[in-house]
């Protein structure tokens, strides 16, 4: 649990994992929705149904399948479907492995609910719930569309670098400032992205499905890597002003945008 | 719920004709919120930088939520803003013509939206936000021994308690202390239904 996410949502999500993990021994056995809880990068829990479906389909993939426990404001679970837009929604709550519990269920209700999701939860994932193309290509859409946005800023870092090679600006130190290639949302992205893998090489098999993408997604990581390190020189000393150090690093730049393109030229041919 | 904060929404610099950061007072007027110290309905800061610039409006409330709609969502953005309220993320959006937030925004920043009403329509998100962050306190109670409550679950409890209406404070604060939380959560349901049913802003 990320204690920096101190809302409502971590705290009950940490307490219902304690519960159901004093339980029936098992640490993580259930994965835990909050409808009408805004979307958050740091937590443990699933923001909604559609997200609660993509962890379904990742632990799938990972061969795990954990038991859904869904909680929300409406008293019973016939309050919320009928302002369900999709229709894998209500196919979830017709996998046994998926029960809605209304927020301010008892200790005992909860365990009641959790025992006979987990015990579901064995049964396979009806074929109406799994993803089809069009998640496919949503999530390669997010993907490309983040990817471009790291392109953009790789390149204005890249610019800036270089016209600091030549003298025409001082580089501000935040240029230096440690930065990871993927923040944990966007790896959380990805990964969600991944567990697609087996479909989107079925939908475009002579294309090698998402491994290009995936080569050069590993590519950008590999090439940032090589900026961090060169960034980590820089801050180390006062050679911020050395052109020989300056240019380097906006190789470096312009490599990893080169990984970059490609990861998007990847992206597009799956859309 | 009534939270004084802005609306804040992060856009790529290099896409807006306006320049950013700008901010929209409640009646829809822009102003720059590094300088005029007036309320602020929305503020636009620039996506294509990390660093939040110092905002100056005067309606700052750092207890209650800032709704924040991301375009590319940063941590170190998230803690420069958490300075004018608590980052709370209404949603994402994409920089592609034809997404809602983008057209609206675009249309903003160029003088041709609706500040007001696109203000109107996210505050009520933030408020329903909070009325479910307010139902996952009380269950977090509901679940966890007495002795065990983390200090944290009545602080955070109360301050969303103090933003709600009188009356569904009395009602919901008269459920919890008796330990009744499904009833309490019953009576959040209960108001949350009524304020969809009138589109009363939250």
């Amino acid at each position: 649990m990320d204690r920096t996410d101190a809302s409502g949502f971590s705290f009950l999500a940490e307490a219902i994992q304690g519960i159901v993990a004093d339980e029936f021994g098992e640490t993580r056995a259930v994965t835990i929705c909050f409808l009408g809880a805004p979307k958050s990068a740091r937590s443990c829990w699933a923001a909604g149904l559609p997200e609660a479906i993509e962890s379904l389909w990742r632990q799938e993939y990972l061969g795990q399948t954990r038991s859904i426990l869904v909680l929300g404001m409406a008293s019973t679970l016939e309050r919320v479907i009928p302002v369900s837009q999709s229709s894998k929604d209500l196919l979830l709550f017709q996998w046994p492995g998926a029960a809605y519990l209304p927020y301010g269920c008892t200790k005992d209700q909860l365990i009641a609910a959790a025992r006979k999701a987990i015990q579901g939860a064995k049964a396979p994932l009806p074929p109406g719930l799994l993803p089809t193309a069009a998640d496919v290509s949503r999530a390669v859409a997010e993907v490309r569309h983040w990817l471009e946005g790291r392109l953009k800023n790789t390149e204005g870092a890249m610019f800036s670098f270089e016209r600091a090679t030549r003298g025409e600006i001082e580089l501000h130190p935040a240029y230096l400032d440690s930065v990871p290639a993927f923040s944990e949302e966007h790896a959380d992205m990805l990964e969600r992205l991944w567990a697609l893998d087996d479909l989107a090489l079925r939908i475009a098999p002579d294309t090698g499905g998402l491994a290009p993408l995936k080569a050069a997604v590993a590519e950008f990581e590999e090439r940032w890597r090589a900026i961090e390190t060169a960034c980590a020189i820089l801050r180390s000393g006062d050679i911020i002003r050395s052109s020989q150090f300056l240019a380097d690093a906006a190789e470096r730049y312009r490599s990893a945008c080169e990984a970059l393109s490609r990861a998007i030229a990847s992206a597009r041919s799956l859309e | 719920m009534t939270t004084k904060n802005p609306i804040i929404v992060f856009f790529r610099k290099s896409e807006s004709r306006a320049a950013l950061p700008i901010a929209f007072s409640p009646s829809g007027e822009k102003f720059d919120p590094k300088q005029a110290k007036t309320a602020a309905s929305l503020i636009v800061l620039d996506d294509e930088s990390d660093a939040v610039p110092s905002l100056t409006h005067t309606n700052l409330d750092r207890d209650a939520p800032l709704g924040v709609i991301w375009h590319n969502e940063t941590d170190v953005k998230r803690d420069a803003l958490s300075k004018y309220g608590k980052p709370t993320r209404l949603t994402g959006f994409s920089h592609i013509p034809g997404v809602s937030i983008y057209d609206s925004i675009k249309r903003i920043l160029a003088n041709n939206g609706n500040v007001v009403e696109f203000v109107e329509h996210w505050k009520k998100a933030a408020g329903q936000f909070e009325v479910n962050e307010l139902a996952a306190w009380i269950a977090y109670m509901a679940l966890v021994p007495k002795d065990e409550r983390d200090a944290a679950a009545y602080p955070s409890y109360e301050a969303i308690m103090a933003r709600c209406e009188e009356v569904l404070r009395q009602s919901i604060d008269g459920f919890v202390n008796n330990d009744h939380y499904l009833e309490a959560i019953q009576a959040l349901e209960d108001a949350a239904s009524k304020r969809t049913d009138t589109g009363a802003n939250g």
